[in-house]
């Protein structure tokens, strides 16, 4: 059946429709096979009755048929005509007036409802007509009780399905009004789950979940837009103040005008760098699924490792460890310029928040399952206030133990970004004894595709 | 005095690239039409490089891009654009730009870019590959250095490093420029290690003995300087 979505056919109506047809079509069926065998029944009762009848006057002499026939003065009252050579030779006192036709057996219905049949035995010819009016009268009955019968389970069904459709649908009404507040209101609230435990329940939670996975979304982005903004007024604010202390003092000091032009300059570059880093989170998140090819982690983390060990030195602090085992299975599908940028903003944040003296930074290639690798880049620096560890990852956060410390709070949702865009993930797990970052990605198994 | 078309439909970029242009000793043309600009590079052009922005009132920088390199119009094409991402970066240069710029950028990064791709005199590799500057000799197919004879073993960045330097010999690099082409994309937040690595070539190849010098251009980056020169 064709559904016309502007107006939906409501459960209710469907399943009390579909109940009454079952119901009426259930009874319809059960009555026709009883009165099917009712009749059938009663016909062979007639015909056994007849055959009694003309057995009683088989042998007989012709003399003594009309006696016979006489006698039967039964309650059922059937007519009787026994014909030799065609020509009538006796029948019962109640046919007077009728005249059957010889040899048809069958129902006759006039004047009455009765059963003819005819048997020949040796030159003579009985035919017998019984009686069904009782029988008919019975069927009658039988009919009109079925009748009522299919009507009162009709208006049952009705009101039995219309009453359980009302009763296993009351959570869904209730959650329609609650959706269509929701709706006018504007404001985005959990609806209540209805009691009982059953599939509306599960429903309603699942529905609850979403709501409260878009909201968090939507938060999360205006938070982005507002996070920005405010991310931009303070270096606005660092220019505008040098512009005008270079612009509106009368005498300025030859190195004091050099420190403003110096603070610009640093403050561009960081505006610079943070819009640079939004359009690649942007571009990251973005639905686009980066052509992938195999890539070998070791080779990534040698790259890597010696502008590790530049990067310490221009720090002035830590150490780089990399602990190689040769077992691992170690070719991933990546996109490397997404690989190794994800890798450096890790290692860069752990030899720069990690580290103090020489502690070090391990790298190491692992691989929890068959289907996945990793790099997994350990400091044993401060780690992350664990209250702090799920905001970690979100853009412009910046963990309360390392405010001071220059960055602008997008490396790791970046770092995050891009392995997700490459089908991995990236974890991070702290201590008090340090952080550790997981990098997975999934292995190049043989003859497997990306 | 060389010459630079300038496409740029903001008036307040294309003085700001004007005034950089002029202090380095350019004269600038100043088109803000991409279909003026392809007109304007039929050849003979009367310029020796371009300026081009990629979002144009009339079309897109892109397509002025390849229909001037169609033109087998070899002209120096420098891309000036908002857009950063690594897909822009790779359709600028396939479209047969020199190189890519984002904005905003540094007037001193705008000349020295410039500067690079204008440059003809590239020090051509000697027939068996060998590039040479100074007491330097640098082999990209044997990926050896020689410093007066004498193998100088080099890390594989250190390596493209310094042949990055001689291959501009007397080139201010900006360190921008240096992340880009030795490091690729996603180094744009250390450029200090460019610092580092610089410290190390300075010692594996002391200037007394190679003839060559890395200075430091303040506040722009590097040049590699010959001391024959």
């Amino acid at each position: 059946m064709k559904h016309d979505p502007r107006h939906p056919s409501p459960i209710r109506t469907r399943v009390t429709r579909d109940v009454l047809w079952l119901v009426v079509g259930l009874i319809f069926v059960l009555a026709t096979a009883i009165v099917m065998a009712t009749l059938w029944h009663m016909y062979q009762d007639a015909r056994i009755d007849s055959q009694r009848i003309v057995k009683t006057l088989l042998t007989k002499p012709s003399t003594q048929l009309g006696r016979l026939l006489t006698l039967n003065d039964r309650v059922s009252d059937p007519s009787v005509w026994v014909y030799q050579n065609h020509r009538l030779i006796a029948h019962s006192p109640n046919t007077a007036s009728i005249y059957p036709g010889p040899s048809y057996s069958g129902l006759v219905w006039l004047p009455t409802l009765q059963l003819q049949s005819s048997y020949v035995f040796s030159s003579r010819q009985y035919v017998v007509r019984w009686p069904l009016r009782t029988d008919w009268a019975l069927l009658q009955w039988l009919g009109a009780a079925v009748a009522c019968l299919v009507g009162i389970s009709a208006l049952a069904a009705l009101r039995i399905s219309s009453w359980i459709t009302t009763r296993v649908l009351y959570p869904i009404h209730d959650m329609v009004t609650h959706v269509n507040n929701l709706l006018s209101s504007e404001r985005i609230q959990p609806i209540p789950e209805p009691l009982g435990g059953d599939e509306f329940t599960e429903l309603a939670a699942l529905f609850n979940q979403l709501l409260v996975r878009l909201e968090a979304h939507r938060q999360k982005n205006l938070a982005m837009v507002g996070d920005s903004a405010h991310h931009l007024r303070t270096p606005l604010a660092v220019i505008r103040g040098n512009l005008d202390a270079l612009r509106h003092w009368d005498v300025l000091d030859p190195s004091v005008r050099d420190d403003c032009l110096e603070a610009i300059d640093r403050t561009l570059s960081d505006m610079t760098r943070m819009t640079d880093d939004l359009l690649t989170l942007d571009e990251a998140l973005g639905k686009v699924i980066p052509p992938m090819i195999p890539v070998d982690l070791r080779d990534v983390v040698h790259e890597l490792w010696e502008d590790g060990q530049a990067l310490i030195h221009a720090y002035g602090h830590g150490r780089l460890t990399w602990s190689e085992r040769p077992s691992v299975a170690s070719v991933v599908w990546a996109h490397k310029d997404y690989l190794r940028r994800a890798l450096w903003i890790v290692i860069d944040n752990a030899i720069k928040y990690g580290t103090h003296e020489e502690e070090a930074v391990s790298i190491q290639i692992a691989s929890r399952s068959e289907e996945e690798s990793s790099i997994i880049v350990r400091d044993n620096g401060p780690g992350i206030p664990p209250e702090e560890l799920p905001q970690i990852t979100s853009r412009f956060y910046r963990a309360s133990n390392v405010r001071h410390l220059s960055g602008n709070g997008l490396g790791l949702s970046i770092a995050v970004a891009l392995m997700n865009t490459q089908n991995g993930s990236l974890e991070v797990e702290s201590s008090g004894a340090g952080t550790s970052v997981t990098l997975s990605l999934r292995a190049v198994r043989l003859q497997s595709d990306p | 005095m060389p010459t630079a078309l300038v496409v740029e439909d903001d008036l307040r970029i294309a003085r700001v690239v004007g005034m950089e242009l002029a202090r380095s000793g350019w004269t600038m043309m100043h088109v803000a039409h991409g279909m003026k600009a392809v007109q304007e590079s039929e050849p003979p052009s009367i310029f020796d490089a371009m300026v081009l922005d990629l979002m144009l009132p009339d079309i897109d920088g892109l397509v002025v891009c390849r229909a001037i390199r169609e033109r087998s119009a070899d002209v120096p094409i420098l891309i000036l654009s908002a857009r950063n991402t690594v897909q822009d970066r790779v359709a600028g240069l396939e479209a047969g730009a020199d190189d890519y710029l984002v904005k905003p950028f540094a007037s001193v990064e705008l000349a020295a870019r410039l500067r690079a791709i204008t440059r003809r005199a590239h020090p051509e590799p000697t027939a068996d590959d060998w590039i040479e500057v100074g007491a330097v000799r640098l082999s990209r197919f044997r990926h050896e250095v020689r410093v007066a004879n004498v193998v100088v073993g080099l890390t594989r960045r250190e390596f493209s490093l310094l042949e990055y330097f001689l291959s501009n010999e007397g080139l201010t690099l900006t360190r921008a420029m240096i992340l880009e082409r030795v490091w690729g994309w996603g180094f744009q937040g250390t450029p200090s290690i460019v610092d580092v690595y610089v410290g190390y070539l300075r010692n594996k190849i002391p200037g007394p003995d190679s003839g060559i010098s890395l200075e430091t251009v303040r506040g722009v980056g590097y040049v590699l300087r010959s001391d024959l020169s």
